[in-house]
Parts: C-alpha cells; structure tokens; sequence
C-alpha cells in the first residue's frame, strides 16, 4: 500500500462503522415504539433503501475523485461554496456534538459511573482530535482493526444469549399500519445514510480499489443492516417487545444477561465496547470533516491552534447541548437534503457548462 | 518536544481508570433489600454484607442498615450515609416486599428499581407476611437461605417458583398483573405460602398450596409435586391456542396413578374457570391469542370471557420392578 492511502477493506470498515452510528445516536427504541415487532421488517425496508442510495453516494464519488469541499471550492462561485461551508460546518458540528455527548452519557451511565461525564468527555476528544490529527491512513488502519473486533464481540455476545432466545416473542409480526412502517424505517434510513455521507470527504484517490474489491463497501453496509437486523431479533425474543420498548438501550439489557458456564459473567461493559466504536468512528469523520472545512480558511502550519480550537469548542458545547433524538433527526434529514441539493445542482451546472461550450451548428 | 510532554502529562492525569476508584475492601454488597410502607412513610431495609479478613480467612458478615423516608430515593440516600462504604447494588440477589408496599406503592418501587441502571433484573422478588419487616431482616438470614428454598421447593413441591424482577416486569407491562413467590415468618420459623396474585398492581388474593401447584403445573414449571394423592414425578406441559380454543397437554410420569387424570383435569377446569369468570387472566392466555392470532384478537371484546379450554393427559407410571415380572428370566 502506497503511503497516504488507504485500502478498500479500510475504506469499507469506516462505512461500516458510519452505517452502525445509527445504533447509539437513535437506538432501538426510537423504532421498537413506532412499530412493535414489525420494526424488524422496518430494519429490512430501510436498509434495502440504503442500499440503493448508497450506490448513488459510491457513484458520485467514484466519478469526483475528490473530495466534496474541493469540488465545492473547484466549481462553484464564492457565495455558494461559503454558503455550503457554512451549511456543512454547522450541520455536521452539531450531529457530531450531539453523538459525542450520547456516548458520553452512556459511558457514564454503563460503564464509568463513578467518573465525572467531564473527564470522559474530554478523554473522547482527546483520543478522536489524536486519530484525526494522523488522518485518513490511520482512521483507516484502526478502523479495519477495530472491525474484526466488533466481529469478535458480536458473536460472542449472539452465543451468550441463544440460551435465553424465545422465538414467541417474535409475534405478531404486520400489526402496525404503513404510517409506522414508513415512520421507523424512515428513522433508520436518514440516522444511517447521513453518517454515510461523511464519506465524501475522503477522496477517491486516496483509496486503493482494485477491480476485485469494488463491492466490498456494499457488502460491508449488507453486513452492518444484516448485524442490526440479527441484534434486534435478538433484543425483542430475548425481552419481548413490551420490555424493549421501557428501555432506551436495550441491547445493554440482554447484554446483562450473558454468563458462560456460571463462570464468566458481568461481561456487559466489555461488549459494550461494540457501542461504543459505532459511535466514535462517526465522531472521528465528523471532527475530521469539520477539521478540513475549517483549513480551508486557515494556513497549514497553523494545525495545532486548530485542533486545540475544536477540542475546546466540543468540550464546551458537548456539555451544553441537549440530547434530543428528534431534533438529532430532524438535523439529519436537513442535511441529507442538502447534499443531493449539491449533488443536483453540480450535475446541473456541468450540464450548463456543456450547453455553454457546445458550438452552435 | 516540549508541547508533546504536555500534552502526555494532561492525558494522564485524564486517565479516567485512575480516577474516583473504589477497593473492593470499601465495598458493601447489597444482598437483600426489604421495603415497607406505613404511615405514608418508605421503611426500607438493607442488609449488606462485608468481608473482613480474619487470619488470612474472609469472615462475612451482614449488616442490617434501616431508614425511614417519604420518597424511595430519600430513604436510599439516607441509607448511603448511614454507611461507611460504598454499596455494591449490582449483586442484590433479594428484594421483599410487605403487603402495605405492595398494595400502596408498588408501581413507584418498580419504578425505581427499572430506572436505576446499577441494578441487574436478575434478582428475585418475595412477598412477607406474618412478621414485621425489621424483624425478619434483622435475623440476618442469607439471602441464598431463602433463594434456596424457593428454588428446592419448585423442585420437591412445586408449590413455589422462583420469579425474578425482570420477569414480573414483564408480565406486569401485559396486563398490570402479577404474582409472587410468598413467605411468612412466624416464630421465628421461615416457611413458604405459595403465591399471592397481584391485580393492578395491589394484591388480590392468595392461592392455596394446591392451586399454587395447579399454577405451576400449568405453566411448565413443576418437577415434582403431590396432587390429588398422586405423586407427580415429571410433567412437561404444552399450551396451544386456536382462537379462543385454549388446548393444555400434560406428559406426565407418575408413581401410581390413582384417577389423576380425572380429578386434575375437574382441578384445573375449576381454577381457570374461576379466575375467568372474576376478569383476572391468571396465564396470560389473551397475549397468547394476540400473539398466535392477532386479527382474531383484535375482532373479540372480551376475549378472556370467551376462552375455552380442553386437556388432554399422557401419563406415564412409573414402573415397580418388585412387582413386575420383568426381572423374573424365564426360559
């Protein structure tokens, strides 16, 4: 591998991870509580929509090469690329915000209770602004190491809890009407495809896709739906959905229950690791997004005011900013707006320009 | 350099395993918890125990820690000053609960104990009566004494079961009822009294031992019992729904069979017919229709009214070998 680049299987781990950012910045629960058990048809639906946008994403960016600021600042007037600069630092800022104060929360309510959310806030921040800092090549390797141990855990976990699997707990499955239908997998189809579209940030020269690998990120993205489609089959059989619904993360719940021959028991804080590295490769992306928006406008040996800039701002706002799924969502859906916005209106002024270009006969 | 060793020594001091530690010698593990309710007040009452080591040997002992508060929190955070060490929650193995509890705040002590995190649902869940809280706390009996004795008697008498937090949790999410695994602590003597049903979140009634045994029957749980003057060895029950059909299917093995069938299945018609008729569905039969059947359950008012029940028995009896002829070799 040739250095700065990084690999398909890198390049397909991160997207991975993005996809399964999903888990800890809405949860279950938002689903499970619009469409009972139909919510496992839901994760179905919304990832076949996934799939199929996500083919659109790895298209444009196939065909760009760079990165999505270098063709904003490549193509567009003034206006327009401050426009989407700005539009792109604030909606990412918050997101990654919002998912960076649900991790803290959650490592202080399951695993560190005794820890100020302060100190683990700014433990996060210092480990994610050290990994962008070494950037896409490292993101990359850590990421595809961090992947074949989500697999380890993973499975681990899905062994421990065969045991207490009650298949009853399954039914009735087509109970909800087609409002909750759309509603949940509407929710897992915008939480899970606008993480995704931090990717664009990488540019596709830096990555190394030979003819073979060109379906790994799809069949990553089909592994990560098919994980999160296997864990709430799991959840619901082993809690039943009247016990799911009660709580906001109940895949710790089950994993409470997991014990190997009376002997290894109280393991939940070590799968709970999975969570966790769902959650920070999307706040890694994020910070690394808005890290590269902000040099834009800075000169490069300036770096390290600017990682110490977003370190202080995300210390600072990550205790202030208030976890609110909805509006998390509502943030998402702007945001996946406004990049096909770009996307349309990059095709449109080429198709302009060709128009421009084209000798009248 | 310089800018780099700063930075290393923040992160250190950052290093969050670090920080706010507890030794384990500073901790006391909750093993019972026993609430009560009077005169608007939480008694709650925490047995905790504590390891000393004593010539190379760890001694435990139980400390009984008592408040008395308006609200639940109060009463726990009373208890926490109370102790010197920090309580271990997440090994609770015991939570008893008084009848006064039960009938005026049950809800909000569910409640509680489903939100707080540092609690596993794995611990059982009892019903006192016959003594006051604090006396039977202050016995100092094992936690496990009593877990064992539920857990010995669903084996030998089948008159009992162990019901975990997460268990009742969830039946009470169904319908807001339950039961409980009950003891009663007369004389000084820890004894078991079956189960006390809970209807909308207030006790209702109190089985008898053969009901209790006619409940566990019915819900797979028996292993081996005396009903009917016969000596149930082995049962396995199978329940089926077809609508509003309920089937129950008894495999069971029994030493001599004196006109069980008969007689259980005249038992058991009675006991659901009663609760039937009285609107409490002691099985959670109408979840097992909306979950078999949904359309049909959604079509039916009152469905439990309209339930229907049929058994069917495969009984095995154990064979006598003194009696038989089948050790007897014949040429």
């Amino acid at each position: 591998m040739k250095p700065n680049k990084i690999t398909a299987l890198q390049y397909s781990t991160i997207t991975f991870f993005l996809l399964n950012s999903f888990l800890m910045n809405v949860g279950y629960h938002k689903i499970t509580t619009s469409s009972y058990n139909d919510s496992i048809l839901d994760i179905l639906l919304g990832g076949i929509t996934i799939l199929v946008f996500s083919f659109f994403i790895f298209h444009f960016q196939k065909k760009q090469k760079q990165n999505i600021l270098d063709i904003i600042q490549k193509h567009f007037p003034k206006i327009i690329k401050v426009f989407f600069f700005i539009i792109l630092f604030f909606l990412i800022g918050f997101t990654s915000i919002y998912a960076l104060s649900i991790l803290t929360s959650f490592v202080h309510y399951y695993i560190l209770k005794e820890v100020d959310s302060i100190i683990i806030l700014m433990t996060l921040v210092a480990t994610t602004i050290y990994i962008v800092s070494k950037g896409i090549p490292a993101i990359g390797k850590i990421s595809e190491i961090f992947f074949y141990i989500y697999l380890l855990i993973f499975i681990i976990s899905f062994i421990g809890l065969i045991q207490y699997i009650d298949l009853s707990n399954l039914k009735p499955l087509f109970i909800t009407d087609f409002k909750s239908h759309l509603t949940s997998s509407e929710i897992y189809f915008f939480s899970s495809i606008t993480p995704l579209l931090l990717l664009s940030i990488i540019p596709m020269h830096q990555v190394e896709f030979k003819e073979k690998n060109k379906k790994l990120p799809y069949l990553l993205i089909l592994l990560s739906i098919i994980l999160v489609f296997i864990q709430l089959i799991l959840i619901i059989s082993v809690l039943g959905i009247h016990l799911t619904n009660v709580y906001q993360t109940p895949d710790m719940i089950i994993y409470k229950k997991i014990s190997f021959l009376n002997v290894l028991e109280r393991i939940e804080v070590v799968l709970a690791f999975n969570n966790i590295l769902n959650s920070l490769f999307f706040i890694i992306m994020g910070v690394y997004f808005i890290k590269t928006i902000i040099s834009y406008f800075l000169p490069k040996k300036k770096e390290h005011i600017l990682y110490t800039l977003i370190a202080i701002l995300f210390i600072i706002l990550g205790n202030l900013i208030p976890i609110d799924t909805s509006f998390y969502l509502r943030i998402n859906i702007i945001l996946f707006i406004v990049f096909f916005f770009f996307i349309l209106l990059h095709y449109l002024s080429k198709y302009i320009r060709s128009l421009l270009n084209t000798p009248r006969s | 350099m310089k800018i780099k060793l700063g930075i290393l020594i923040i992160l250190i001091s950052l290093l969050t395993g670090c920080k706010s530690y507890t030794e384990l010698n500073d901790l006391s593990i909750v093993s019972a918890i026993g609430i009560d309710y009077q005169e608007e007040k939480y008694h709650l009452i925490v047995n905790v125990i504590d390891g000393k080591l004593d010539d190379q040997e760890i001694e435990k002992s139980i400390t009984t820690l008592e408040s008395n508060k308006d609200s639940l929190e109060e009463a726990f955070h009373d208890i926490y000053l109370k102790s010197s060490k920090k309580l271990y929650l997440s090994h609770l193995d015991l939570l008893i609960l008084t009848e006064n509890a039960i009938n005026q705040k049950f809800s909000e002590i569910i409640y509680y104990f489903l939100e707080n995190s540092e609690y596993r649902n794995n611990f059982n869940v009892v019903l006192l009566t016959g003594d006051s809280l604090i006396n039977f706390m202050k016995q100092n009996i094992q936690t496990e004494e009593i877990n064992n004795l539920i857990k010995t008697n669903q084996k030998e008498t089948g008159f009992c079961a162990t019901k975990d937090f997460e268990m009742i949790l969830k039946e009470l999410l169904i319908d807001k009822n339950s039961y409980l695994s009950t003891i009663s602590n007369t004389n000084q003597e820890l004894t078991l009294e079956g189960f006390t049903l809970i209807k909308d979140y207030k006790i209702y009634q109190t089985l008898t031992k053969e009901e209790s045994i006619l409940l566990n029957m019915l819900q797979n749980k028996i292993q081996n019992a005396y009903l009917n003057q016969n000596s149930i060895l082995e049962n396995h029950t199978i329940i089926t729904t077809n609508k509003n059909h309920i089937s129950f299917r008894f495999v069971t093995t029994l030493s001599h069979n004196h006109n069980f069938q008969k007689e259980t299945e005249y038992d058991l018609r009675q006991f659901l017919t009663k609760y039937q008729k009285e609107g409490y569905d002691i099985l959670k039969l109408t979840e097992k229709v909306r979950k078999n059947n949904y359309s049909y359950y959604q079509q039916t008012p009152h469905l439990l009214s309209q339930l229907t029940f049929d058994f069917s028995f495969e009984i095995t009896e154990k064979e006598n070998y003194l009696q038989g002829d089948a050790i007897y070799e014949t040429q």
